[in-house]
């Protein structure tokens, strides 16, 4: 387990992406978004599956999507127990947020990261810099983590009550939209009407909400007129 | 000197049960005791390959890929992915072994067996060792036939025989391949996905557990990568890991 660092203060409410969490000396409760509902169990498996689906059902591949399930509630009762349950719903987010805060998170750009992929993958690294800004910002703009590898300079926030988990290198998510887009460069596909019901990550459907937002960006970014 | 597990999996951008037997397998292991920490990492989930060692504090941390056979993945994606340089490295301060993967384990046979048993064999029962295969992958094959293998010199099942959803030779025919009336199918997979759950049974019209031919019965089992014995399988790898 990640040990109950500092990370989180002792007392007092803060918002951490779509949770809330209320601290109070060594316990916590941690809430999804909206008001309400049922208590989970302090079990990192039960939340990880509670958080694996948002209210449609729908998975959730993107760990720090913004479809947080919402009404649940997780009573936390150290700081140890706190601090795994949002690595469960968030991975990572306590150790990034502590290795931000002292300047030790390990920043990889989205660069680095398209020109390291190979087969299926490989070309993402076609994909020309008009096209990875749309697709940052089609996927990025849904996420709730700050991708500071697209500013790794910024400075990270001193004592802020609300926390910034940062996103230290693109994900597999993002290097998947960016073998789309690389693709759809060479052949533009027409917009389709969004279908919410759509899989998120899926981006070779017509109609995945992140495919038609990027595509809406690239057109106006290349000037190409909508098919 | 604290020491952590580290599984690493396929996962799914689009399937939440796909890493589910590394989070069981997970749990399992941190419920021994075992290690000061285990976590998980997975190619196309979160935490990812390449940020999974953030997490922890051990000075120490052995990872164990949770797949069946070894190759592009092992080989290239998870060292790449991981900044592994070898067996043993030194990443970001710590001392991190990577072991084979799970699946070429000589352990892992006693784990078919057991899959093989839970499906209702018998020492008068053939077993076939079911892989996945692939005509653009030769060496892919290559484990299935080494834990078959494995099974034989365990003994207890008269026919060992390995057959492939995807080459030769082929699932579909179990029937011609064996000479035993009944015989217990064990798919060498890692999650019982799309595959093991849906297009295998489909494929060979196995309808509870079972299809009958002729007088002839074969029994397919659960995926050996879903067993829980696979914790032990995964321990053996650390303990051998740990003497590098």
């Amino acid at each position: 387990m990640v040990t109950a660092a500092p990370v989180f203060p002792a007392d007092g409410t803060f918002q951490l992406g779509e949770l809330t969490v209320a601290c109070n000396g060594d316990g916590a409760v941690v809430r999804g978004p909206a008001p309400g509902g049922e208590t989970v169990a302090a079990d990192p498996d039960a939340v990880r599956e509670l958080v694996s689906q948002d209210s449609a059902g729908r998975y959730r591949p993107l760990a720090g999507a913004l479809s947080l399930p919402p009404r649940w509630r997780v009573q936390c009762q150290t700081r140890s127990e706190l601090v795994t349950i949002v690595d469960a719903v968030y991975p990572l987010a306590p150790a990034h947020i502590e290795q931000w805060r002292e300047g030790s998170l390990r920043i990889v750009s989205l660069a680095d990261v398209l020109s390291r992929q190979t087969a299926r993958y490989a070309v993402s690294n076609d994909l020309r810099p008009a096209g990875r800004t749309a697709a940052a910002e089609s996927l990025c703009g849904r996420c709730v983590k700050q991708p500071v590898w697209s500013h790794p300079s910024d400075a990270p926030p001193a004592d802020a009550p609300v926390q910034v988990i940062p996103c230290p290198e693109p994900c597999s998510v993002l290097v998947s939209l960016c073998r789309e887009a690389a693709l759809w460069e060479k052949k533009m596909p027409p917009a389709s009407p969004v279908d919410p019901t759509a899989p998120f990550a899926d981006f070779e459907a017509p109609g995945n909400e992140v495919r038609e937002d990027c595509l809406a960006r690239m057109y106006t970014n290349s000037g190409v007129q909508r098919g | 000197m604290n020491r952590g597990l580290l599984l690493v999996g396929h996962g799914s951008h689009l399937s939440p049960h796909s890493s589910a037997p590394i989070h069981a397998h997970a749990r399992a292991l941190r419920e021994q005791g075992r290690f000061d920490e285990v976590r998980v990492g997975f190619w196309k989930e979160e935490p990812s390959l390449s940020r999974a060692l953030d997490g922890f504090r051990s000075a120490d941390v052995t990872i164990v890929p949770v797949f069946i056979s070894g190759g592009y993945f092992t080989n290239e994606v998870i060292p790449r992915e991981m900044r592994i340089t070898g067996p043993v490295s030194s990443i970001d301060g710590r001392t991190v072994r990577y072991t084979p993967p799970v699946g070429c384990h000589p352990s892992l046979a006693r784990v078919i067996v057991q899959r093989a048993l839970e499906a209702g064999a018998t020492s008068a029962d053939a077993l076939a060792v079911l892989g996945h295969g692939t005509p653009r992958n030769p060496a892919s094959e290559k484990n299935v036939f080494e834990q078959a293998d494995h099974v034989r010199v365990l003994g207890g099942f008269p026919e060992v025989t390995t057959v492939f959803l995807d080459q030769q030779p082929n699932m579909r025919d179990i029937f011609d391949i064996v000479k035993n009336d009944s015989v217990v199918m064990v798919p060498l997979f890692i999650a019982d996905g799309w595959h093991v759950g849906e297009t295998i049974p489909e494929d060979l019209s196995i309808e509870g557990g079972e299809v009958r031919k002729g007088g002839r019965r074969l029994r397919y089992a659960g995926a050996v990568g879903t067993h829980p014995a696979i914790a032990s399988v995964i321990v053996d790898l650390v303990e051998e890991a740990a003497r590098w």
